[in-house]
């Protein structure tokens, strides 16, 4: 175990709503400076091992694209693109392991 | 003939293209309930033929779009490009929106609210505007009198995201007291003195120092006005890029209250549904016949297309 860290960024084409994200199970908060277009926090430190457990869902109208990116060290460890109303109208949720 | 049958296209289909204004869903005259996902862009308005430009700021001071403000302001010529660029007397138009909106929870939400698809705001509002033209003169002297208009609108209005079934929707309301005026009643009207040549058997004659205008009886007006607007994105269609709704504009008190009623399409920027790109409705006025001017329902109404841009 170490403590990092990463830098969260989630871009929708529009903007997105009720941006939540946890990583490792800690919520993490988030700032947009763009009207909610743009949300970042480039200074999440958590205590991790190899394996970070990722939670990610935002809202939008179905068919909003987005993008959501986890850097740490300046090195991409995640990339995830997808739009809105995948699975339930308006809504993004994602759950993933990142190996880092 | 070619300028006229445009002109007569033009009236009959009452056809007004607009590129990129600031409000993403309006009717006819730029007014909209809608204030969700507003961004900054510029404008260019062909339906008037005029100029203006828009700035819009919306600021994001917590974890969730909870609280926000916007202003939007837009300048004009009164008449146009062309007093512009002919030199005749500058008078600049503006509209001034500001408004300020909180994120509430009105609907019952599920167990996780985070991912329920209802997102619903709350907001307030004041706009400022102002606009000069020319009325002509009841005395028979075919001159026109320069009018200016100064109005404003308070606004309270709700805008919710949600979705019946899989059926994601928009709807937008708001409940406005404003000052009006009815100068899209009034006839448009043009003077011009005339001289004529005779050389031989040829006739040619002059048509000078033209001016437009209004003609009519023409009054301003407190009311309260009630906006409603709602659009669907079903899947089906482009994959949510495109929605079917409409509008309503009610005007509730004052002179001259209508209920005007628009329908049609839009089409949304690929990969963000709710920023139009373009735009198809037909708008039926006075949809009840309240200003008895015209019996004929399908005359009273008109195409609206709305193209724009958003950045």
């Amino acid at each position: 175990m170490a403590i990092r860290t990463f830098d969260i960024k989630l871009v929708g084409q529009s903007q997105l709503h009720v941006p939540t994200v946890k990583l490792a199970g800690m919520g993490v908060n988030l700032w947009s400076n763009d009207g909610g277009v743009t949300w970042e926090n480039s200074k999440v430190s958590a205590d991790v091992d190899t394996k970070i457990l990722i939670y990610m869902s935002c809202e939008a109208i179905s068919g909003t694209d987005w993008e959501f990116t986890v850097t740490m060290g300046g090195r991409q460890i995640y990339n995830k693109k997808g739009e809105t109303g995948e699975l339930n109208p308006n809504v993004s949720v994602i759950h993933d392991i990142i190996n880092i | 003939m070619r300028k006229i049958i445009l002109l007569l296209a033009i009236n009959i289909l009452h056809v007004s293209i607009i590129f990129g204004q600031y409000s993403l869903f309006q009717d006819k005259a730029g007014q909209s309930s809608i204030i969700l996902n507003n961004k900054n862009n510029v404008n260019l308005n062909t339906g008037n033929a005029s100029i203006s430009g828009s700035y819009l700021k919306n600021s994001v001071n917590t974890n969730n779009i909870e609280k926000f403000i916007g202003i939007v302001l837009s300048c004009k010529a009164n008449n146009g490009v062309t007093e512009i660029l002919q030199g005749y007397t500058f008078k600049p138009q503006f509209n001034l929106n500001i408004y300020l909106g909180k994120s509430i929870k009105l609907i019952a939400r599920h167990s996780n609210p985070d991912t329920s698809g209802n997102i619903e705001y709350a907001y307030i509002g004041a706009k400022f505007t102002n606009s000069y033209f020319n009325l002509l003169n009841k005395d028979s002297s075919y001159s026109f009198a320069s009018k200016a208009f100064y109005g404003y609108k308070f606004t309270i209005g709700y805008n919710i995201i949600s979705h019946f079934g899989t059926l994601p929707f928009l709807i937008g309301t708001s409940l406005n007291f404003e000052l009006i005026n009815n100068q899209q009643d009034l006839s448009t009207v043009e003077t011009y003195l005339t001289s004529s040549h005779f050389v031989g058997n040829n006739t040619t004659t002059l048509q000078k120092n033209m001016k437009t205008g209004y003609s009519g009886d023409y009054f301003t007006t407190s009311a309260i006005l009630y906006y409603l607007d709602a659009y669907a994105y079903p899947e089906i269609l482009k994959q949510h890029r495109i929605g079917f709704g409409g509008y309503l504009r009610s005007q509730l008190t004052g002179q001259a209250p209508r209920n005007n009623l628009g329908a049609g399409l839009v089409l949304g920027q690929k990969g963000s549904p709710t920023n139009i790109v373009l735009g198809f409705f037909y708008q039926f006025n006075d949809i009840f016949n309240q200003l008895d001017k015209q019996n004929d329902f399908l005359k009273r109404g008109g195409v609206n297309l709305i193209a724009g841009y958003n950045f």
